[in-house]
């Protein structure tokens, strides 16, 4: 099993390392490999709206930079981590720019998922997606639309499950691991999961 | 609040002035100036073309009363330069809240035929506006944006009248120093086209354009597909 992190924080930011740690150290006891994509060392443009990936090279971004990895990773992953830094409840600068350069991983046509029109899928199967928010301070409203938001791109990108945590302040690491840990059985990755 | 004098709307779509987002703006602009506003437009990719258009842009929302984001949602939220663009300006309003009182609207335009996939993008909005101390006065959501797709307003469909109207009664409240008020959102979310002929009409959209690209047996390929074996879907 494979999962990836889209990590839209400073790779110093002590609690998105933490975040990291916690994963790594979860996923490692059950067998997946992780990767770690950070998002602020590389180079990616923002999408021009072209549609290009739809109707020129259907399934590729026509921009010759970074961006692919994003969507190379997460089509062949059973795990997508969504991590940033709240930016008004949704995700920063960073993990945006990556995100709007993955619609190649769906189709043009549409369909209907969990009861709303989306987009067809392209692959036959997509990662299940956790968001984990960090920000300062409480911020109910901020943290139940990450939530929100999370859950509509679960829809968009048909996601079997999702969840979303955000950290607030700099937890400890046992409050983290136990967050991820929430966050991982709400999904269904367990050691269970990982037998079957 | 009291009335604005001038207002600026930031045109969040890369597309530029073939978008839905500058033609709904030409739109809002002609409502605004009728209101005897002074309106400037700005893209919000050109500002990042360099520092120093960031810097005036910064300089041109202080002295604006009203501030209007027009854009397209993308992934369920803003594009990545807009929300770059709502943390720079949060960043440099810090400290300000309180000298200078502005009103913050936005305008979100969407793909898909409902209107409610704009939520997050509008809720973002409104958060922006409180962290950054700006006086929230609504948004509005439209569906189907390909509908319009670029063209100017007078010359899409009959159905786009309804979209003119809500961004004139927008602009009449927002003049006034008001809240968009539930009516023009009601006005915008009417659907331009049955949703079922808008799929349709989409679908063959973007199979004419593979077509022109030579790229119709391409539209299902699966390029990243570890597992995939070749020519097959
Ligand atoms: C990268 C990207 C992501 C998009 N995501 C969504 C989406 O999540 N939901 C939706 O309804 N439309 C989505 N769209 C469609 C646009 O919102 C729609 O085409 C809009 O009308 C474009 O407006 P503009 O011409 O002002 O740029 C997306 C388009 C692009 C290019």
């Amino acid at each position: 099993m494979q999962a990836v992190i889209l990590n839209g924080a400073d790779k110093k930011n002590p609690s998105a390392a933490g975040a990291v740690r916690a994963l790594k150290s979860r996923l490692d006891g059950l067998g997946w490999s992780l990767e770690v994509l950070n998002l602020t060392q590389m180079e990616i443009a923002p999408c021009t709206g072209c549609f290009a990936c739809w109707t020129k090279t259907p399934g590729r971004c026509i921009i010759p930079d970074q961006g692919d990895l994003a969507a190379k990773a997460l089509v062949n992953s059973q795990l997508a981590v969504f991590l940033t830094p709240l930016s008004f409840g949704g995700y920063n600068f960073h993990l945006k720019k990556a995100l709007d350069r993955i619609i190649c991983v769906v189709s043009p046509f549409f369909t209907r998922v969990r009861g709303e029109i989306h987009h067809q899928k392209r692959y036959e199967c997509y990662p299940k997606l956790l968001g984990i928010g960090l920000c300062d301070a409480p911020d109910k409203e901020a943290q139940n639309l990450f939530a929100a938001l999370v859950e509509a791109n679960a829809k968009n990108l048909h996601a079997p499950k999702e969840a979303a945590i955000t950290l607030v302040g700099r937890p400890s690491s046992k409050a983290i691991a136990g967050l991820v840990d929430d966050a991982l059985q709400k999904l269904s990755i367990c050691p269970a999961e990982t037998l079957l | 609040m009291t009335a604005p004098k001038n207002a600026l709307i930031l045109i969040g779509s890369p597309r530029l002035k073939k978008s839905t987002s500058a033609r709904l703006a030409a739109v809002l602009e002609e409502h605004l100036e009728k209101q005897g506003l002074k309106v400037a437009r700005l893209y919000s990719r050109k500002v990042f073309a360099s520092p120093q258009n960031t810097k005036e842009l910064l300089a041109q929302i202080d002295t604006s009363d009203l501030l209007v984001l027009i854009s397209p949602l993308y992934v369920d939220s803003l594009p990545a330069p807009v929300t770059r663009l709502l943390e720079i300006v949060a960043e440099n309003r810090r400290g300000k809240e309180a000298s200078s009182p502005k009103l913050f609207a936005a305008i979100i335009n969407c793909g898909l035929p409902d209107s409610r996939q704009n939520t997050c993008a509008l809720n973002i909005c409104r958060i922006f506006a409180r962290h950054s101390g700006l006086v929230w006065a609504g948004g509005l959501s439209l569906a189907s944006g390909e509908i319009i797709g670029g063209r100017p307003l007078s010359q899409a469909q009959p159905g786009v009248r309804r979209i003119k109207k809500a961004l004139e009664v927008a602009a009449v409240f927002l003049a006034k120093g008001q809240s968009i008020p539930n009516r023009a959102q009601q006005l915008m979310e009417k659907p331009l086209a049955p949703w079922p002929i808008y799929l349709w009409m989409g679908s063959i959209w973007f199979y004419r354009a593979a077509r022109r690209n030579k790229a119709t047996s391409k539209m299902h390929d699966r390029p990243y597909d570890k597992r995939a074996v070749p020519g097959k879907r």
